[in-house]
């Protein structure tokens, strides 16, 4: 019985001992997670003499050292790795700790260590993200003797960095760079005798192309003709092409005020509630699209990657949106990477100013299919070899940054919309509830 | 009749010691108790203090706003809406129970392999609510899910599950009941085992039928294990969350209170209101809990 007593006591003391080793102090650990280190940590071995050891600990007495993180997904992690091997070759006086976290994950950590004044040097948000981060005094602007405004504005498509610019100054530079596009289903709609090489042109051909395509057994839906229910940026994008206001000078929302605004809407609308081409009970929109089942889809380039490996059965078409008096303009989200307020702003924007070259842009490009964000990259003659690309590519010539970057406005426009196409309330009081509370949420980050 | 010699010793005045502090008591339950501190008491304290402030969590500045949150959260029409919603999900806990007593009831007994079915329905117990909430997902798919598929097979017609506002809190549930009603039977089957079998067998030659001895032996001794499963039950449909999360319906036909301050803390960078929503349901749930045990101490007494 003692002896048990004793066993039972040592568990518990070294339950008590493990728990509050793991509260001890995170620099102690030695960066174990951290591929920077562990890159660092490989090249500090190949040295060999006494004297180069000597002049080693010195320059790392000088050394800066930034932190990273990135959510993450195996083709970015290892293009990072091997990104931020390169730099810190190219820069030896700058250390990259990187720290790769599941996108499930990412969002309640970031905030959790802005929250509580750990936030890593260098991290990715949504563009969206920037003007709060700003007000909050979490990040800081770009070092401007490393990288200028007038720079940023001269080489990259202002759809890109429009939102990470606050009140003039560069807050980071774009990563995870996506536009809307159109994909359709080449064999549904040869199936209906329609250009399954060009597909529709115009949004009024768009719907006539998605009732033909769509398809009843009785009062159930078989096909879907065109799934749409109100994503955020393609919304916008019809609004931009309706000429209708999404936003003032002032950064509030405007487009329930605004009869072009509404008329686009309008169309969107219709097509789900008269036309009937999408019915949210048939099956979600994408897997329907991979099933065959779903005819023509609007979403990001990021998705031509995605369908090639997870539909290799669909024989896809591609192509810009539909235009509206010839303009294809389309909307940009996308994600930046940025520094914090306490970071070294030098090294900091060097990694930064790295991470948004030509060259590894290019390469970002050509291993993820990610689009650019540098001007030079649109016309690449490497890039545009490929058709599919150059289309793609092309997308980013009339763009506009979209305006519902944000986790909550996203929210509140997908819950709005839903009720646009779900429910019998007048769709001129939904637009104006809807535009309520996206200006609520974002008061927080006007001045 | 004799007297126990165990009793007569204790009396005796020379095995009065005083009374001696303890270490080993409060080291055993110093692993629980200091993560319990960790990880729920202290966050809930800290909660209090937050709530009065306009706390965005994107930086550690903060400033005092009084009890305007709390102001604020009565009036917001959506907080309410969350709460009717949740409320919805109490008719998960007697489901659950009801069918975790029908499960307990056709496994207590000793047949050969029972021990393997036992494991089958506490399986989705230790499954992770996300996996499993993913292939329900699919399940509830309308045109080509799993349960629309097997009500065609039978001649019924196609259901919106949760695609549809009107059906979603019904999808959510039973969900809930296939996840849940594992942990309800190795309760009740633990109840089961304490179920006297003198009892059994006395009805049995009076003369009584199963559903009498279920009836007026078997359910009412099972009492203790009706009344944690209610109290454990309840208290988390108020913490209802990664299953609302993952099966969204339209029209926030499935946003619930966890929900909503989610949203307000990590999505709205409200941290201050979103703890004094947090600080209420802490509140209502102790409240809650507290009434359900003096039930308990009462049904014992």
């Amino acid at each position: 019985m003692r002896k048990v007593k004793f066993v039972s006591l040592l568990l518990c003391f070294t339950l008590l001992v493990v728990a509050f080793t793991g509260c001890g102090n995170k620099d102690q650990e030695g960066g174990d997670v951290t591929t920077g280190d562990k890159d660092v940590e490989q090249g500090e071995t190949t040295d060999q003499s006494d004297e180069k050891e000597t002049e080693s600990k010195e320059e790392k007495e000088e050394e800066t050292t930034i932190t990273y993180w990135q959510h993450s997904s195996q083709a970015r992690d290892d293009m990072m790795k091997a990104l931020a091997f390169e730099f810190m070759e190219q820069n030896e006086d700058i250390k990259v700790k990187m720290e790769f976290i599941p996108e499930s994950d990412y969002s309640t950590k970031l905030i959790s260590s802005l929250a509580t004044d750990s936030a890593p040097d260098i991290m990715q948000v949504q563009s969206g993200m920037v003007k709060r981060l700003v007000k909050s005094d979490s990040i800081q602007p770009l070092d401007e003797s490393v990288l200028s405004a007038t720079d940023i504005e001269n080489e990259f498509v202002p759809a890109t960095v429009d939102a990470l610019n606050v009140d003039g100054k560069y807050y980071g530079l774009p990563t995870d760079v996506q536009t809307i596009v159109m994909y359709w289903n080449k064999k549904l709609v040869a199936e209906e005798g329609l250009d399954a090489e060009n597909g529709p042109k115009t949004w009024d051909e768009l719907l006539d192309w998605a009732k033909k395509l769509t398809k009843h057994e009785g009062d159930t839906m078989i096909q879907s003709g065109w799934g749409t229910k109100g994503y955020a940026p393609e919304v916008e994008a019809i609004i931009a092409q309706y000429g209708g206001e999404m936003v003032d000078d002032e950064g509030n929302f405007v487009f329930a005020d605004d009869p072009n605004a509404v008329e686009a809407i309008k169309f969107m609308v219709d097509a789900y509630k008269e036309h009937k081409v999408y019915d949210l009970e048939f099956m979600k929109n994408w897997a329907g699209f991979r099933q065959e089942k779903v005819a023509i889809m609007l979403g990001h380039p990021a998705m031509f990657g995605n369908l090639k490996l997870t539909a290799p059965n669909v024989d896809l078409g591609i192509g810009l949106i539909p235009a509206k008096d010839d303009k294809h303009t389309t909307i940009v989200t996308s994600w930046a990477y940025v520094l914090s307020s306490k970071a070294n702003a030098e090294a900091g924007t060097k990694f930064i100013e790295y991470l948004g070259s030509e060259d590894v842009e290019k390469r970002w490009t050509e291993q993820t299919g990610e689009l650019p964000a540098r001007k030079a990259l649109l016309q690449d003659e490497e890039l545009t070899e490929d058709p599919q690309l150059e289309i793609l590519l092309s997308s980013l010539d009339d763009s506009y940054v979209g305006h519902l970057q944000l986790p909550s406005t996203y929210e509140i426009w997908k819950n709005g919309y839903e009720r646009l196409i779900l429910t019998d309330d007048p769709i001129e009081d939904i637009l104006q509830d809807i535009q309520q509370e996206l200006n609520s949420e974002i008061a927080k980050d006007l001045e | 009749m004799a007297s126990n010699p165990s009793q007569a010793t204790n009396k005796s005045p020379q095995y009065k010691q005083p009374k001696k502090f303890q270490v080993a008591p409060y080291l055993f339950i110093a692993p629980a108790m200091i993560y319990l501190a960790a990880v729920t008491l202290i966050p809930a304290i800290m909660a209090l203090p937050i709530s009065f402030s306009d706390w965005s969590a994107l930086s550690p500045k903060m400033d005092f706003v009084g009890l305007d949150n709390y102001r604020r959260l009565f009036k917001d029409p959506t907080f309410k809406h969350s709460l009717i919603v949740m409320a919805k999900f109490f008719i998960s806990v007697p489901i659950v129970m009801a069918v975790g007593l029908i499960i307990a009831l056709l496994l207590n007994n000793e047949y050969k392999g029972m021990t393997v079915f036992r494991v089958i329905y506490y399986s989705p117990v230790i499954t992770s609510t996300v996996a499993a909430a993913i292939l329900f997902d699919w399940f509830f798919q309308p045109t080509f899910g799993l349960f629309n598929s097997i009500l065609n097979a039978i001649g019924l017609p196609s259901i919106g599950w949760v695609s549809d506002a009107k059906t979603a809190v019904m999808s959510v549930i039973i969900f809930r009941v296939w996840k849940n009603a594992g942990a309800a039977m190795l309760i009740y089957l633990a109840g089961l085992k304490d179920v006297p079998q003198s009892l059994i067998e006395a009805a049995d030659i009076d003369g009584a039928n199963g559903w009498q001895k279920f009836r007026y032996i078997t359910f009412p001794l099972l009492r203790p294990a009706n009344m944690y499963l209610a109290i454990t039950g309840v208290i988390g449909v108020f913490m209802i969350f990664q299953e609302t999360y993952m099966l969204q319906g339209p029209l926030k036909s499935t946003y619930t209170v966890v929900n909503y301050i989610y949203e307000k803390g990590f999505m709205s960078s409200e941290m201050g209101y979103a703890s004094a929503a947090s600080f209420l349901l802490f509140i209502v749930i102790l409240i809650v809990t507290l009434l359900q045990y003096r039930l308990l101490e009462v049904d014992n007494d």
